[in-house]
């Protein structure tokens, strides 16, 4: 019987993709892991969008979010800058968290 | 000569700032003057002294002269006294105290009218101090082998002993005609050295050349020339030197055949080598290096850096480290080559500094570690992987059971595992699909190489070709890196594509085009990227089923059922659910720290006599679970957690809860009937509904039929 051990490796870079949609009202599709490396890049797509306007954060196919990536959605939710869309149940109780966290 | 005209003589030449003297027509010496007297020392009444005839002959005065000189100036007299012309003849006289200097003597016929000679008269001059300087001069340059010259248009005016030595001539005999000067000038380079002559007269100019001589003896000898126009002659004269440059040709020939089986050895050596000046500046770069940057030697001169600029940015700081405290040191950095592309070096440094500390020379040696530098990135790549794999709770135990449905699927993995064929696994969710891809690879020719797990249905339809195939960087937004693919992380491995049933119909269109032609790009890249790997799907889904309902292609069914193999349910095995309960036991008992003596009879038979739905994995999380809460050294198993029916969720309301009572009842009776709804053994006979009515039933609680077809998923 073989059992598994401890084994220490670099981590492999985690996947993910931003897909924004061309027409009708903003909505960038989340695929994959959002970390503390790719919030830089969310953040970034969000400010390039016109002042004013609503973004739709499509979370249907996001796997991970770690602090920063939570710390993120939350913010740009209380300012009205986005809008959670089939945000999945744990993602909406970290965002809890981190208010009570406040 | 009478005595008057004597006495008027001697007078005379007294008074002459010079050492004179006259001799009779027959050449004895019969006067010095007193100059000449004071230096040789004569006492004042000495014949000498007033011209009495003292009985002397013509060589008496010989014995006043260096040894050395007196046949030379007995000759040179003896040539006077017999042609009764002038004669000039040097030569050394000892002074009083016994010293000798240098003088230059000339003496003239004196005549009287009627042409009688009446005696000889005589002038030294003191030459000691230039005789000295020539003695020097003669010295250095028999030391520095070097001899000079004097030439006009009408030949050579004069050739230093040295010259005459160097050129195998008696230094004694007077300097050749031209001619006879071209004659011992080497057959190969007279006619150069006849040009460089008459453009010597012809443009009153000077020269530099090395030429080669033969001497009598037939030796050969290099022979620099160097010659001016002399600028103070009414005549035009050129003064020069000629140095044997023999030694110090022969050492450069020898250098240069050094310095060039040196370079040949540079050249065939298998590393690229540079050199660089003081400024850091090109100087020589050896032909592997040139080969390699597909570049002439000018070229490369005249080139920028062929390092790649990420790795300058990072080499610099090193480099001037390293120049200031004047330590080599190694670096690793990519060079371009002649196409454009990058390989990996290993450079070495190393400066030469002169006396003062200053680098004057830079060398820089590179060896090609490429192919190394890719083999550690394609285990660095590999490690991740398997670190990914290891990092998962429940996949490195191997199969454990003996039951015959077991060994039958052992048997059949056995043949094909040395094979390269695809392979697909089918079976329950929990059955061990993994573990017996593993064993697969464990057994395969490729058990050295990576085996990577996917599980396409965990992975979401937009980041499904990127992490099979990999992207470019840029390819997409979130795509800040190039990342390798699964593919390419497997390549030479074994590839496990886990829930295949769930690929979306896009990918699986890209899926068969790999399978057939083994090659794929990444997504937002170009480059079609060549792989070999071995292919094991898996999936709990009936991909007959789905191929009907038009959700799978039946070509990628095709080209992945070479060879099914599958999973038997475990309760098709209850033989090994004895041995598996004791496995998990000793796992789960040993972390927690207990003991269990054994497991009672009665639990193994509600063990046994459990469907396990959810097969091994199931049976694992019940034992886990026992583990834990046993208290005693005999396992205890809740019942409850053996229920084939799912609990009763209270917050469904009533409505809810028949439903959900309705669907599982509909299920169990599918299930049982293998997904039969209609006919004798369908499962509307099982219930006793009209088959429509089941059909509705079916519909309203969405329950997919095709589950419970013999072999198909279980919930």
């Amino acid at each position: 019987m073989k059992v598994a051990r401890q084994l220490h490796y670099p981590r492999r870079m985690a996947l993910l993709k931003i897909h924004r949609t061309m027409d009708g009202p903003v909505v960038f599709t989340i695929s994959g892991d959002l970390n503390t490396e790719s919030v830089g890049e969310l953040c970034q797509l969000i400010a390039a969008e016109p002042r004013g306007a609503v973004v739709t954060l499509d979370l249907t196919d996001l796997i991970l979010a770690d602090r920063e990536a939570i710390r993120l959605l939350r913010d740009c939710e209380r300012d009205a800058r986005v809008v959670l869309h089939n945000c999945p149940t744990y993602i909406r109780a970290l965002i809890a968290a981190e208010d009570l966290r406040l | 000569m009478d005595q008057v005209f004597g006495a008027q003589l001697r007078a005379t030449l007294n008074v002459i700032p010079a050492y004179t003297w006259y001799a009779t027509p027959s050449g004895a010496l019969t006067f010095v003057n007193e100059r000449s007297a004071d230096y040789l020392g004569l006492p004042e009444d000495h014949p000498l002294r007033f011209g009495t005839d003292s009985g002397a002959v013509w060589d008496s005065h010989l014995p006043m002269l260096h040894p050395d000189d007196r046949e030379a100036t007995r000759n040179v007299w003896a040539e006077c006294l017999q042609t009764g012309l002038p004669g000039e003849v040097s030569f050394r006289v000892r002074n009083g105290e016994g010293n000798y200097r240098w003088f230059g003597s000339r003496a003239e016929p004196l005549r009287g009218n009627d042409g009688t000679l009446l005696c000889w008269i005589g002038i030294n001059f003191d030459i000691d101090e230039r005789k000295q300087a020539e003695f020097y001069l003669a010295a250095g340059e028999r030391l520095a082998h070097t001899g000079s010259w004097a030439f006009t248009p009408a030949g050579f005016e004069h050739w230093s002993p040295e010259l005459l030595a160097i050129h195998g001539l008696d230094p004694a005999s007077p300097p050749p005609s031209t001619q006879d000067y071209i004659a011992l000038v080497h057959p190969d380079d007279r006619e150069f050295v006849t040009q460089q002559i008459q453009a010597m007269l012809a443009e009153l100019r000077g020269f530099d050349f090395t030429k080669r001589i033969v001497r009598p003896d037939g030796s050969i000898r290099s022979v620099r020339c160097v010659g001016t126009a002399a600028t103070n002659s009414r005549v035009v004269t050129f003064v020069g030197t000629g140095i044997d440059v023999t030694e110090h040709e022969e050492l450069m020939k020898a250098l240069r055949k050094t310095e060039m089986e040196l370079r040949q050895t540079l050249d065939f050596a298998p590393q690229l080598i540079c050199v660089f000046g003081p400024q850091f500046e090109p100087l020589y770069a050896n032909r592997t290096c040139l080969e390699y940057a597909g570049v002439s030697d000018d070229e490369w001169r005249q080139g920028g850096p062929h390092t790649h600029p990420d790795d300058l940015e990072r080499i610099k700081p090193l480099a001037e480290q390293a120049l200031s405290t004047g330590m080599p040191f190694e670096a690793e950095q990519r060079v371009r080559r002649g196409d454009g592309s990058y390989r990996w070096f290993l450079a070495r440094y190393n400066s030469v500094r002169d006396e003062d500390g200053q680098i004057i020379r830079s060398y820089i040696s590179c060896t090609d570690i490429d192919d190394r530098k890719r083999a550690e990135e394609r285990l660095r790549e590999e490690n991740v992987a398997l670190r990914e794999e290891i990092d998962k709770t429940s996949m490195f135990e191997e199969i454990v059971g003996s039951s015959p449905a077991l060994t039958a699927v052992l048997s059949r993995v056995a043949k094909v595992a040395s094979t390269d064929s695809t392979v697909l696994i089918t079976g329950e969710t929990g059955t061990g699909k993994e573990l017996l891809a593993r064993a697969i690879h464990r057994r395969s020719p490729r058990a050295a190489r990576a085996f990577v797990a996917v599980n396409c249905a965990a992975i979401p339809r937009d980041l499904i070709a990127s992490e099979l195939f990999g992207h470019e960087r840029g390819a997409f937004t979130g795509a800040t890196q190039r990342r390798l693919g699964r593919f390419e992380l497997a390549d030479g491995g074994t590839i496990f594509l886990d829930e295949i049933g769930e690929l979306s119909p896009e990918m699986q269109i890209a899926l068969l085009r790999v399978l057939q032609e083994r090659e794929f790009e990444r997504v937002g890249g170009q480059e079609r990227i060549h792989v070999d790997v071995r292919v094991i799907a898996a999936t709990n889904r009936d991909l007959q089923a789905a191929i009907v309902e038009g959700s799978f292609r039946e070509d990628l069914f095709y080209r992945l059922n070479v060879f099914p193999v599958e999973m038997p349910a475990l309760r098709e095995r209850q033989d090994d659910i004895h041995v598996l309960v004791e496995y998990f036991i000793g796992r789960y008992a040993r972390k927690a720290g207990k003991t269990f003596r054994r497991v009672s009879k009665r639990t193994l038979n509600q063990l046994r006599a459990y469907p396990w739905p959810g097969n091994v994995r199931e049976l694992q999380n019940v034992i886990e679970r026992s583990v834990i809460v046993s208290d005693t050294e005999d396992l205890q198993v809740d019942e409850s957690w053996l229920s084939a029916a799912p609990r009763m969720e209270s917050r469904l309301g009533l409505a809810g809860a028949v439903a959900a009572q309705e669907k599982a009842i509909i299920e169990d009776a599918l299930r049982a009937c293998g997904g039969r709804v209609f006919g004798p053994a369908g499962a509307a006979t099982r219930l006793g509904i009209p088959r429509s009515t089941l059909e509705s039933k079916i519909k309203a609680l969405k329950i997919d039929k095709a589950r419970f077809r013999m072999g198909t998923k279980r919930p």
